[in-house]
């Protein structure tokens, strides 16, 4: 590795790539205060003050709008034939496809050597986690009547009712489950040697007490590294299938059903495609502010963020081969459903919404082709929010325009959300924010031993 | 030293011998064969082309691999890719010929010589209602039409990197680098696009009724499969030669190893996607193509499929050993090769007509026969052109990475690191 790094000074210069991975003079100390100075002493910026505010806020009319929701019931919502399946099943794919990039960025980064993930890698899991903690609530309260939650978890009862084993739905149950355990297991695992840093550096007995407990114990001695590293491979390799998995499912909820524009063999890769999109762009929509918040510029670099706009660009492509697959077999297929739900898909009554989806996920992305969107950090932020919306419509297009307009004419109809639902899914935007803005300040958003390799591998510099 | 070519080690000589013994063989004892196999509804010349088809489609997923894998060595820069590039590009050098070989089942549907696209090519008011739908497309001058500009387009975009690439064997011009580095992307899309186009117009049409949007994206992970597979083989019979022994490690072998592992796992998962969408949906003009392949003994080779495509090969190459070693890793490359002949038999045999879905052990016999034979002229052919270059481009600036590469493997493996 010391090699390739020396080896990229070595190249023309028109070859070489956006900066280091670490930038500055640095030592082992400086990035471990860097990092633990953000925790352990320094003031809340006015940027962080906002997001925990405005989170905080917008967590309070989550829980005001969960209240309304099960006294009067999902009646509050949109919903209503023939589309039964409105926001909320849009808001769990959503929230579900941004806890992708987490995962991927912990475990198939690591698989495959990408020594880039080390910076971003802790901040990717922690929003993971809190995206599918968000996306998971989705199924439960969109029942109206959370108090019979349990029913969708197959346990011996005297009713003799199992779930049905045969959908997807219920498949969802398990692969979400699982998914967020590994997840939050693997993150916790890579926190441990940190939370010991942070115990050994905090002056304040409470912090003391606190980091140590949550340390476990850990000393840092060779043992301690051996099984750690183990460990993380290891639940890396059982995170790679978890990643493809969960949205693969979350895609055959779709494509399951006999309808035209769900029934579509190439959902579970354009899915996963989608959702590494859009994870990427929420990890970019945080870290770009963040970092500049708590001047970790220098960790989190220019070379993470044209890597990460990168990505963007490259899943941006495989999901808009999604779209043009979708609507070429639509016609190709000769079949009238098929070609009628594209028709009404991209010139019927939802076209403005198609449309914005194609502007957001199409159209603003191939900026990134030029090196100066990747680089820019406002450029990039913008083109960030373009997709983060653009995949919320992806899915609304998906869900509604083949619900409202199906089979019979008889039955068609429209579907719009209520101020109910705009809550709801502003609600759990703003929980998600909330919680992010806690693990800034109570957790060393960056894996401070793993950046410390990264910085051993670019000097060979010894303890 | 970057100027000079590249000479055969004496297995790949005798290989290429043998080559352009086998063609001729392969394909007259493959029409012969046919001669007992004419039905009713297919002449001899019919069921000959039904096993060219196969054989086709078969080799040429090499240059077509080629042609993705090339576009990402210049985007992702890996030294597993450098190892193999030459491979790649001499491959790629291959397309005029897959143009001329291409040329008998391309006259098909324009002079009706044979009926592999009978179902669109028969008389429209005999065709059922949604195949009519499909003749704006599906007609015999766009068909064609279409077919020569996808190879234009291959051929010339071919031609312009490896002339590229031997400029910068000659001259080290980094500016060759940029180039590279800005169409690479641009034509790794125009490779998706018109592969999905291509696998639509060549093989999913010849079941007119059926239509998969997974087809194309498992197409391009078969093509990735038999030509990592190929170039393990290729790379472990010519990396005993300098320049190539100078810098090719175990490590690249364990690198291609795992990419074998992954497109594996992928195949399965496209494969098992698409079974499950379609096996749930239970639609009339959909599942006919399952039920095809689940009659009689054609659900074995589903199942062997199932176990040897992708169980076996996926326990195989998990195991850091088996991908450690460069003559392990050619044997389960052959291995895997010869999955790939059961998977595209699986896929497109059964797509012609038979009096029942099976197995027809006499049909068997042809398609090997003249996949010999179309392979023992694009062997000759590739070797040849193999021998036109050096194997490394020793004036790539990416030449860096490689050696950094091949010192990072030995650490890690001196630190366990699995």
């Amino acid at each position: 590795m010391n090699k390739m790094s020396t080896a990229h000074k070595s190249y023309p210069e028109a070859l070489r790539p956006v900066g280091e991975l670490i930038e500055g003079k640095q030592t082992y100390e400086s990035i471990t205060d860097s990092i633990t100075s953000v925790v352990l002493e320094r003031p809340n910026p006015p940027g962080w003050m906002l997001m925990f505010v405005i989170g905080g806020m917008f967590t309070c009319i989550y829980g005001m709008s969960l209240v309304y929701l099960f006294a009067a019931g999902t009646g509050i919502w949109g919903i209503t034939m023939p589309v039964a399946w409105g926001w909320a099943i849009i808001n769990f794919v959503w929230w579900i496809g941004i806890g992708h990039a987490g995962t991927l960025i912990s475990a198939i980064l690591l698989l495959l050597r990408q020594d880039w993930r080390n910076a971003i890698n802790r901040f990717a899991e922690a929003m993971t986690i809190f995206a599918v903690a968000c996306a998971g609530q989705f199924p439960l309260i969109h029942m109206g009547r959370l108090w019979v939650g349990f029913f969708i978890l197959p346990y011996p009862n005297t009713m003799g009712l199992w779930p049905q084993f045969r959908s997807p739905l219920l498949w969802d149950v398990f692969a979400i489950s699982t998914y967020g355990s590994v997840s939050l297991l693997f993150w916790y695992l890579g926190l441990i040697p940190d939370f010991a840093s942070l115990r050994d550096r905090a002056k304040n007995r409470f912090a003391q007490l606190a980091y140590g407990t949550v340390a476990l114990g850990w000393r840092g001695s060779a043992r301690h590294w051996f099984r750690y590293e183990m460990a993380s491979l290891l639940l890396a390799g059982l995170c790679t299938p978890l990643v493809v998995s969960v949205h693969s499912i979350v895609s055959f909820d779709f494509a399951v059903a006999n309808l035209p524009g769900w029934h579509a063999t190439i959902f579970p890769p354009y899915f996963v495609a989608g959702a590494i999109y859009a994870g990427f762009a929420m990890v970019l929509t945080l870290a770009l502010p963040i970092r500049s918040w708590y001047n970790l510029k220098h960790i989190i670099t220019a070379r993470h963020i044209d890597l990460m706009a990168k990505i963007t660009l490259a899943t941006s492509m495989i999901v808009v081969y999604g779209y043009a697959a979708e609507a070429f077999f639509a016609w190709y297929s000769g079949s009238e459903m098929e070609r009628t739900m594209m028709w009404n898909r991209i010139f019927g009554d939802y076209a403005p919404a198609y449309w914005a989806l194609i502007l957001c996920n199409f159209v603003a992305p191939q900026f990134l082709w030029i090196k100066w969107f990747r680089t820019n950090v406002y450029g990039l932020f913008l083109i960030c929010q373009f997709v983060n919306v653009g995949m919320w419509l992806e899915r609304y297009v998906i869900v509604v325009t083949s619900l409202t307009k199906d089979f019979l004419p008889s039955s068609w109809g429209t579907y719009h959300g209520t101020f109910w639902d705009w809550m709801t899914y502003l609600g759990t935007i703003g929980f998600f924010c909330f919680l992010m803005a806690l693990f800034v300040r109570f957790v060393p958003m960056i894996a401070i031993h793993e950046v410390r390799v990264t910085h051993h591998k670019m000097t060979g510099e010894h303890h | 030293m970057s100027t000079t070519n590249t000479t055969l080690p004496f297995t790949l000589q005798r290989v290429r011998g043998l080559a352009m013994i086998i063609a001729p063989l392969g394909l007259l004892a493959g029409l012969g064969l046919s001669i007992p196999l004419a039905t009713e509804l297919d002449s001899v010349f019919d069921k000959f082309m039904q096993a060219y088809v196969y054989g086709f489609w078969l080799w040429f997923a090499i240059p077509m691999g080629s042609f993705a894998f090339i576009m990402i060595h210049h985007m992702t820069t890996g030294a597993w890719s450098y190892v193999s590039q030459r491979i790649f590009e001499a491959a790629m050098r291959t397309l005029p010929l897959m143009l001329v070989l291409f040329i008998p089942i391309l006259i098909g549907p324009f002079t009706g010589l044979h009926s592999i696209y009978s179902g669109w090519t028969a008389a429209t008011e005999t065709l059922p209602e949604i195949v009519q739908n499909k003749l704006p497309y599906l007609n015999p001058p766009f068909w064609t039409g279409r077919a020569l500009a996808y190879f234009a387009a291959w051929i010339a975009i071919s031609m312009a990197f490896n002339g590229w690439s031997k400029k910068l064997d000659e001259t080290g011009d980094a500016l060759i680098v940029k180039k590279f580095r800005f169409f690479a992307p641009l034509c790794l899309i125009f490779y998706c696009l018109s592969m999905t186009l291509a696998a639509t117009d060549w093989i999913i049409s010849i079941e007119a009724e059926w239509w998969s949007t997974m087809y194309a994206p498992l197409t391009w992970i078969s093509q990735g499969l038999t030509t990592l597979s190929f170039t393990v083989i290729i790379l472990s019979y010519m990396g005993d030669d300098k320049p190539l022994s100078n810098y090719l490690s175990i490590e690249h072998y364990h690198h291609l190893g795992n990419l074998m592992l992954g497109f594996t796992v992928l195949w399965a998962y496209m494969s098992f996607s698409q079974y499950l969408i379609i096996w749930s949906a239970n639609l009339p003009e959909e599942i006919h193509y399952y039920l095809n392949r689940q009659a009689n003994d054609l659900n074995i080779l589903s199942v062997i499929l199932m176990g040897f495509h992708f169980l076996a090969p996926l326990l195989i190459l998990l195991f850091r050993r088996n991908k450690r070693s460069a003559s392990r890793l050619r044997t389960i490359a052959f291995y895997v090769l010869g999955m790939r002949m059961l998977d595209v038999f699986w896929h497109i045999n059964p797509s012609f007509h038979h009096p029942a879905p099976g197995i027809y052990w006499n049909e068997v016999l042809t398609h090997l026969l003249v996949f010999a034979g179309i392979g023992g002229v694009w062997m000759w052919f590739f070797l040849g052109e193999l021998t036109k270059r050096p194997m490394l481009c020793l004036n790539d600036p990416h030449l860096h990475i490689a050696l950094g590469h091949r010192d990072l493997g030995h650490h890690e493996e001196a630190s366990g690191h699995a």
